[in-house]
């Protein structure tokens, strides 16, 4: 049990002296069977290894894979028909000369000299070509691992704009980039994550807008990554954050090519991980939270007509059953009077105290959300009518809940999906309100929301405030905030991230346009 | 406080607007000078010149020591024992603000409260979450106190154009109607209440710009923004507004515009924002100065130690301590804004001139 002295003190020393430095390299044996049996041991008696022994070029050799991650049929033809028929060449490195130039004569081939190489390239669907004698192996990539189609990304849909998402495989991701960004500043840097798992990791960035600062920062956190297995983003994501309390994430995330290009083109960064189509962007600012790709497709108008219903749906979402409670609660008063009157009419007519009416209602709905997204489609779509009918119905007709707290309900859950982003933090918050409004009234909800925008201003990512253009104020940037301006006027003063108000990143300027000095 | 967190001189306008605008609203005319309405007008206007004199002392010491806060140079020029009584003296000061303003809020609500809400609950809610923001910073507060700056004079301008048909002329007599006597006690009346000039010594380091020119700005704009609060007061209420308790409250619940029927409750909400960011400050800047006199790592106990101790002399005095004993009292807070505004960076600019002729002497 911890003490009462730890409680307050900083854990940082405890956590220096847990981190353990990584073990040395092992490298290549010269000798073949030393190298087969490194192999065989470190992958134990895991039946996918498969290591073909031959005798090719009057030398000893071994070819290594993966079952499942590889091309069997091409390496057949490409490797081990060649192979087969290669006269003596009188010597083992001679005969690696000779696959190197003829055999694997290929775009993705690699030279490499330790074995945890060796055992990180075979398990991204890499053969390698070991031969007795020679202490490095050579690696040709043969990756034929089925992968998932490119289809339409799920969590960001648009009536406009690309319909391509982001899928699982890291290279069809890079590629789906760089088709729409044909420039050589574009930069993909890859990493790995997690000490076992060794999950690819890429970042992308455009050389000349990124901040130099930024991406040392964001480099150093991923290599420094404590995780032994990485499967998702999300895993990494906490990594890159600044403030851990913090409901709001200064980490965004996407699922589309052309939003990650907008993004990488404004001097951030792209964190793709290999396994998921999600890919971490940062930094993101909170505002970027209400933009999507079809603002940007459609007229200005428009445009902001639909941000000023994100922003407002945010606070229905979030505040309404919370004022609803501390009104119907506290200050009843405040109503008009016939929807006062209705109000006790409903008030009268149900058990439970407001409060807790509130709590349950959306308790409920949260579950049949979850229920109707992990259940298979059509029963989903089952729970759901169950759920409709259970509370929207006949939960009032019970007199269990009151009919305006079913509106409230329907009103909060629909302004919440709007922006899917927030899903979560709207939901706690939510639940937060509710139970402020329930004890503390209006004043309750006033002192939350009041303690969440100064939450919310302490979120920051390398200087840069999340908060950023309304606080600290830039008038210019504002014209991509509660409004959309038109391409012509936003074309003029491009948007770089790190030279927004109150960064402290702008002595690494680039791009087309970088002064926007911002009007604090 | 971390020195490489700096807040825009705007921030630190609107830090300062914002926690003297928390005061104005519910400032009571229990005990303040005798002339209430149109010379109360001009007194305001006539802050300006008081307010730029009183800085004149941090100033002088500011571009002597080169702006390194009263607290970090009292460290240098009066030595360890100087310093810390110096940050004993600024720690105090803060928490006494911030129990002030729970009295403040104890007393507003025990006017607006609904009788099923359990008061000490609420400010339990209000000190936790008060000392919860102070944590996250002085850029956080600054950048929230912004947001709240605007929302508070949007409703400012709502709020007098609301109430502009309302507004009788017979109201606004002439200033001089009792003679200039009443104009200059309002002026001074005033000044103890903006307690933000005593921490302005504190924040200098922190203020990156031209400090003295925000605090210019923050001068002119706090006149603009009494002198609209009071013009709504006086013109909706006259001389009743000296009978009751929150003038600016009462005036505003006569307001009804449209389908707003409550106005006042839109005036509470943003009146509690801004306290609320204006107690956060104050803890802030107690917390920073509890780093400065014993570890730096242990923010938590000093939220915990500080938090307390304001909750539980705030409940505790909420019944005894008489709305004079809150509102009156001019003297007590005369001086120590003198203390902390005069005295202290006089006492430090001297010493750092005295300091320098003997290193001339010695050499």
């Amino acid at each position: 049990m911890p003490s009462v002295k730890g409680f307050f003190r900083s854990p940082g020393k405890s956590r220096q002296q847990a981190a353990a430095p990584p073990p040395p390299p092992h490298p290549l044996s010269l000798s073949l069977i030393d190298n087969l049996v490194y192999l065989r041991a470190q992958f134990s008696v895991s039946s996918d290894l498969t290591i073909r022994e031959m005798e090719a070029g009057g030398c000893r050799l071994a070819i290594v894979t993966l079952e499942g991650m590889v091309d069997r049929h091409t390496i057949a033809d490409a490797v081990l028909l060649p192979l087969s028929q290669t006269p003596d060449l009188g010597g083992a490195e001679a005969l690696m000369d000779h696959v190197r130039d003829k055999v694997l004569a290929m775009v993705d081939l690699m030279q490499v000299v330790t074995m945890d190489e060796v055992i990180s390239l075979v398990s991204s669907g890499f053969a390698a070509v070991l031969a007795d004698g020679v202490g490095y192996a050579l690696l040709g990539g043969f990756q034929n691992f089925m992968i998932r189609s490119v289809g339409e990304p799920s969590s960001e849909m648009t009536s406009r704009g690309s319909r391509e998402g982001f899928t699982e495989a890291i290279r069809v991701n890079i590629s789906m980039i760089r088709r729409r960004m044909k420039t050589p500043d574009l930069t993909f840097e890859m990493m790995s994550a997690g000490k076992t798992s060794q999950t690819a990791v890429c970042l992308c960035y455009m050389r000349g807008r990124v901040s130099e600062r930024l991406l040392n920062d964001v480099r150093a956190r991923i290599r420094k990554l404590p995780l032994d297995v990485v499967l998702e983003s999300g895993y990494i994501q906490p990594f890159l954050e600044n403030r851990r309390l913090s409901l709001f994430s200064s980490v965004g995330v996407t699922e589309r090519p052309d939003t990650l290009c907008g993004k990488v083109a404004e001097g951030r960064i792209g964190v793709l991980v290999d396994g998921t189509p999600f890919v971490l962007v940062t930094p993101t600012l909170f505002v970027e939270h209400f933009q999507s790709m079809d603002d940007y497709a459609v007229h200005p108008y428009y445009a902001s007509f639909l941000r000023i219903i994100k922003y407002v749906s945010f606070f229905v979402g979030m505040l309404l059953p919370g004022l609803y409670v501390a009104v119907g609660t506290f200050h009843p008063e405040m109503l008009p009077f016939t929807l006062m009157l209705s109000y006790l009419k409903s008030d009268l007519s149900t058990p439970f105290p407001l409060v807790m009416e509130a709590l349950l209602i959306h308790f409920l709905f949260e579950i049949m959300r979850e229920a109707g997204l992990r259940f298979p489609k059509a029963v989903g779509h089952a729970v759901s009518i169950v759920g409709a009918l259970v509370i929207g119905e006949s939960a009032v007709r019970a007199g269990l809940i009151g009919a305006p707290m079913v509106i409230i309900v329907a009103l909060t859950a629909i302004s919440s999906f709007v922006i899917p982003s927030l899903y979560g933090p709207v939901t706690l918050l939510r639940f937060g309100f509710i139970l402020l409004g329930g004890t503390l009234g209006l004043y309750g909800v006033m002192i939350g929301l009041t303690l969440l925008l100064c939450s919310i201003c302490a979120v920051h990512i390398q200087s840069i405030p999340f908060t950023a253009p309304v606080t600290p104020f830039s008038l210019k940037a504002m014209r991509d905030v509660l409004i959309r301006a038109d391409w012509r006027e936003l074309w003029k003063h491009p948007f770089l991230v790190q030279n927004v108000v109150g960064s402290h990143l702008k002595e690494n300027q680039g791009g087309p346009d970088t002064t926007d000095p911002g009007e604090e | 406080m971390n020195k490489n967190t700096q807040i825009s001189v705007s921030q630190f306008v609107c830090l300062l607007l914002a926690s003297r605008l928390a005061t104005a609203m519910t400032a009571s005319p229990a005990g303040g000078p005798a002339g209430f309405g149109s010379s109360m007008l001009v007194s305001m206007a006539l802050q300006i010149p008081f307010l730029l004199l009183l800085f004149l002392p941090l100033w002088w010491f500011s571009r002597r020591t080169g702006r390194s806060g009263t607290v970090d140079d009292a460290y240098v020029l009066l030595g360890k024992p100087g310093g810390a009584a110096v940050a004993v003296l600024y720690g105090l000061l803060c928490l006494m603000i911030v129990h002030a303003d729970l009295l403040r809020f104890q007393a507003f609500v025990s006017v607006a409260l609904s009788p099923d809400m359990s008061r000490t609950v609420l400010c339990a809610a209000l000190v936790i979450g008060v000392f919860f923001a102070a944590s996250c910073g002085l850029q956080a507060i600054a950048r929230a106190a912004g947001v709240a700056v605007v929302v508070l004079l949007a409703v400012f301008l709502f709020t007098f154009f609301s109430l502009l048909p309302d507004m009788k002329g017979i109201h606004f007599l002439s200033p001089l109607y009792d003679g200039a006597y009443p104009i200059l006690e309002g002026a001074l009346y005033e000044l103890p209440r903006t307690m933000e000039l005593a921490v302005v010594g504190m924040l200098l380091p922190y203020v990156r710009g031209n400090s003295s020119k925000g605090y210019a700005v923050w001068t002119v704009v706090l006149a603009a923004v009494l002198i609209l609060m009071q013009a709504t007061v006086t013109g909706e209420l006259g001389d009743f507004a000296a009978q009751v308790r929150f003038p600016y409250y009462t005036a505003v619940t006569a307001a009804d515009v449209g389908i707003i029927q409550r106005m006042d409750l839109m005036v509470i909400a943003v009146w509690l924002m801004v306290l609320f960011i204006k107690m956060a400050f104050y803890a802030m800047l107690y917390m920073s100065c509890a780093q400065r006199l014993f570890s730096k790592k242990r923010k938590l106990l000093y939220a915990f130690a500080g938090g307390g101790a304001v909750l539980l002399s705030g409940l505790l005095l909420a019944g005894t301590a008489s709305r004079a004993a809150q509102e009156t009292a001019f003297p007590f807070y005369f001086i120590i804004t003198g203390l902390f505004v005069v005295a202290l960076p006089l006492l430090l600019t001297l010493t750092d001139l005295l300091r320098e002729r003997r290193a001339l002497r010695a050499r």
